[in-house]
């Protein structure tokens, strides 16, 4: 194999039947293509998530996330799914473990990628405290991930059964993952042209300087103009990545960069294993083997083409509309976060929150403080006290816990106040509105107090 | 195919060698030294104010100790008097040493100082104990029967009583004996801290004072959040549950018996005392300070406040909760019912400040609030 520039000299088996059809977009999208990018981005992602898997394990996070917690905050619709006893989490983050196994090497691999999906979502959706952009990132290349058949080349799936082996996919299959990482880097490109961003250089002008203890770069760290040279060439990078990473003359380049800007994130913020994960997945720009002699193209069955392309369609669709849907909410996104999550914002904002819960006896008018910790972990309640969806869950949360204590229907309300990127701390709901009579909805939550600039 | 395999060793390698090499990146962040203004803030804070606030706690708890052993071998109204000053003492210097225990060596799994002052107090279990000739009382069933608080019912709780109870009492040996074992617990306790801090033992002074930045791990980082988990104490605990604002299962009216020191009825002072040390952290100033404090990176940052300044905002705050502080009369049990409206006031202002410790000066200097652990992204 050899990293080429040039198109592959290719005379591929195009036939009726087999997936691969027709000039156009359509051949474009079907021509084939060499399998060989699909097996390095399935072992450099198995790799990094099994790597991420046992991080998450050692650090007592399954324990303290969902074993230990009294509550949990579960996605809109998703109040269904709840955690397993602990044996059962401990459970499902060992399958994880053999899962990333089954999927670097290929042993198993539709198996085990389908079962590492279910148990990443199905943790994921337990609790949205822990929600990270780059978990809904692994989520949606596991999701691709399944559809393609990454474990039939260069496998232990191929050396146990040779017939199982492709050298050939229609490209829609290694360019399915190319859009994700392109649409990816350029959303986050995308929010980043904001006023915060750019001319205030917010918030990295508070975050740079909290490494001034840094070697080296620690001093420069404090200087304003870094945080505005950071910030210009993050959204630079972000929306030029792409593209360079797509075309051949700089791909290399490219990926020269993308190696330092996640590093040097990687050191700068505390963001786990994010820089990692996305210098691994970004691999599959750099893979461009000349073709086998003797190719063995994948055959997608007809029935299978009329399931999966329109399912590719909506997929990608929901994919570039998603972002866009703060549009839909009035006030300031960064303030009210109607549309936030599942958009690629990522760092952009400095927020914090101190949440005071009132529980009301209606009957008696006597009202009483709550004391957040003793029904939330100190992260679930850092989380809850700057977003509104969860600020609305808990204090439904009280309103039971209340109700069965035996104060009848108490009224909930809140007095909180939040920091957005170093502005001084205001009002943030509605302190008169009783929580516990307001419903959950994608409508706009009317109870949010506007931003006051 | 080789080549393939080649490449994706290739690339792991670089992936588990960036990995760790940010591992270690944050290791020798914490280490080093350049010279500046916040490394002096954090020389003051530590030689200046926490290093002496230990110091006086340690001081304050051997003297006790040496006089309860030695009002235990003759006991007599002075020597009785006499321990009952050198408790309030210690009690009050407990409460300018409180504000670090999340921090440094008192952060164990029980942070020391605040294992040593679980309150209310249970008498049955106190009384059981002496009845039982039990003085082992660093156990985890003792939480509630050892401590400032045991100190406080052993020596205050029967009134005129309480040198016969060392004396004449049935029971006087036994209770002499868990006296002591109280004292000598809390004794042993405050001064392995101490230990932990000093020069001469596990020098986390200097751990403190070198450990610039203010990521979470760092002292200002560790600092803030140990200063405000402790000052929520004072607006939830000291104050708000006494006063019946806090639902303890059902919104109540005033319990009186869930204030601090219920029995020698010093718990005004001690809120007052504890309040005064967190604005001495914040100027860089409790008697010793030259004025180097958490204020210092506020003013130096220029962080604003609706118009004015953050600093000048929160040095109004701490001033007016220190008055309404003072205009509350001990002892409290008997201030929240008489005259609730006053001990009200000083909640509010506490809860005021509450919120600009917890949001606005962390915020504004880039630490994260947090007593747990995530990723952020």
């Amino acid at each position: 194999m050899e990293i080429s520039h040039t198109a592959p000299d290719y005379t591929a088996p195009v036939g009726r039947g087999s997936g691969y059809s027709a000039p156009g977009i359509g051949g474009i999208l079907t021509r084939p293509r060499h399998i060989a990018p699909l097996a390095v981005l399935r072992m450099a992602f198995g790799l990094i998530m099994l790597i991420s898997t046992i991080r998450f394990i050692a650090k007592g996070w399954v324990r303290e996330f969902y074993v230990a917690p009294k509550f949990y905050f579960p996605f809109y619709g998703f109040e269904w799914v709840h955690p397993l006893p602990a044996i059962g989490m401990y459970i499902v983050f060992a399958l994880m473990v053999l899962t990333t196994i089954g999927i670097t090497l290929g042993l198993f691999y539709q198996v085990s990628v389908i079962t590492f999906f279910l148990c990443f979502v199905y943790v994921e959706l337990l609790d949205k405290s822990y929600y990270l952009n780059h978990y809904y990132f692994v989520t949606l290349i596991t999701f691709l991930l399944m559809l393609v058949p990454a474990g039939r080349y260069f496998s232990l799936d191929v050396w146990r059964r040779p017939s199982l082996k492709v050298t050939h996919v229609p490209s829609w299959m290694i360019g399915i993952f190319q859009a994700q990482l392109c649409l990816v880097y350029f959303y986050a490109g995308l929010s980043k042209l904001t006023y915060d961003w750019l001319i205030a250089a917010m918030p990295l002008k508070i975050w740079l300087p909290a490494n001034a203890g840094m070697p080296v770069i620690g001093p420069l760290l404090k200087q304003t103009w870094v945080a505005y040279a950071f910030s210009w060439f993050g959204a630079i990078f972000d929306l030029t990545i792409g593209p360079l990473l797509l075309y051949a003359p700089t791909r290399k380049i490219a990926y020269v960069f993308v190696v330092l800007f996640h590093v040097l994130t990687g050191l700068l913020f505390k963001i786990g294993m994010f820089p990692y994960i996305m210098i691994a997945v970004t691999i599959i720009f750099l893979i461009h083997p000349r073709d086998d002699h003797s190719p063995i193209p994948f055959r997608l069955s007809t029935g299978k083409r009329k399931i999966l392309y329109p399912l590719l369609l909506i997929y990608a669709l929901l994919q570039l509309a998603l972002p866009f849907r703060y549009l839909l909410y009035p006030g300031k996104l960064y303030w009210t976060e109607e549309g936030y999550r599942f958009s690629w914002r990522v760092m952009l904002m400095e927020k914090g929150g101190i949440t005071f819960f009132y529980v009301k006896d209606p009957r008696t008018g006597r009202r009483g403080e709550v004391i957040n910790t003793q029904f939330l972990t100190p992260l679930q309640e850092r989380m809850m006290q700057t977003q509104p969806d969860m600020i609305l869950q808990y204090a439904h949360h009280l309103h039971d816990i209340y109700d069965a204590k035996g104060i009848k229907d108490p009224v909930v309300t809140v007095e909180s106040y939040v920091t957005l990127n170093g502005g001084g701390s205001r009002l943030y709901i509605d302190s008169t509105i009783d929580l516990a009579r307001q419903q959950e909805s994608f409508l706009p939550k009317k109870w949010i107090l506007p931003y006051q600039p | 195919m080789q080549r393939i395999a080649i490449l994706f060793l290739a690339g792991a390698a670089i992936i588990i060698l960036s990995v760790n090499c940010s591992k270690s990146g944050s290791k020798t962040s914490g280490s080093t030294t350049t010279a500046g203004n916040n490394d002096s803030i954090l020389l003051n804070l530590g030689n200046n104010i926490i290093l002496p606030s230990y110091q006086a706690l340690a001081t304050a708890v051997n003297s006790l100790d040496s006089s309860i052993d030695d009002f235990n071998t003759s006991p007599n109204t002075t020597k009785l008097t006499n321990i009952q000053v050198l408790f309030k003492n210690a009690y009050l210097a407990w409460q300018s040493a409180s504000e670090y225990d999340y921090l440094g060596p008192a952060s164990t799994n029980q942070p020391v100082l605040s294992a040593l002052n679980v309150w209310p107090t249970n008498n049955t279990l106190i009384d059981s104990n002496v009845s039982v000739n039990n003085d082992n009382v660093n156990t985890f069933a003792n939480t509630a029967a050892k401590g400032f608080p045991a100190l406080d019912y052993l020596l205050f709780s029967a009134g005129g009583n309480t040198l016969a109870n060392y004396t004449t009492d049935a029971e006087a040996a036994h209770r002499s004996s868990y006296l002591a074992a109280v004292s000598a617990d809390i004794k042993t306790e405050v001064n392995a801290v101490l230990t932990g801090w000093s020069a001469s033992g596990g020098n986390y002074i200097n751990t403190f004072v070198t450990g610039e930045g203010n990521s979470v791990s760092s002292s200002l980082g560790l600092l803030i959040n140990s200063m405000d988990e402790d000052f929520e104490i004072l607006k939830n605990d000291r104050l708000g549950i006494p006063l019946g604002l806090i639902p303890v299962g059902v919104t109540s009216p005033v319990l009186p018996k869930e204030v601090e020191a219920y029995y020698s009825g010093i718990s005004a002072q001690l809120a007052l005392a504890q309040l005064k040390a967190v604005q001495g952290i914040f100027l860089g100033n409790s008697g010793k300070g030259n004025g180097l404090g958490l204020v210092t990176y506020l003013t130096n940052a220029g962080v604003k406040y609706n118009g004015g300044l953050l600093s000048d905002t929160i040095k109004t705050a701490f001033t007016l909760d220190v008055t309404d502080l003072q205009a509350v009369p001990d002892p409290l049990s008997q201030t929240i019912q008489s005259n609730p409206a006053s001990v009200q006031a000083a909640f509010t202002v506490s809860q005021k400040l509450v919120a600009l410790l917890k949001t606005d000066m962390p915020s504004a200097l880039g630490v994260l609030i947090t007593y747990g652990d995530n990723d952020g992204d």
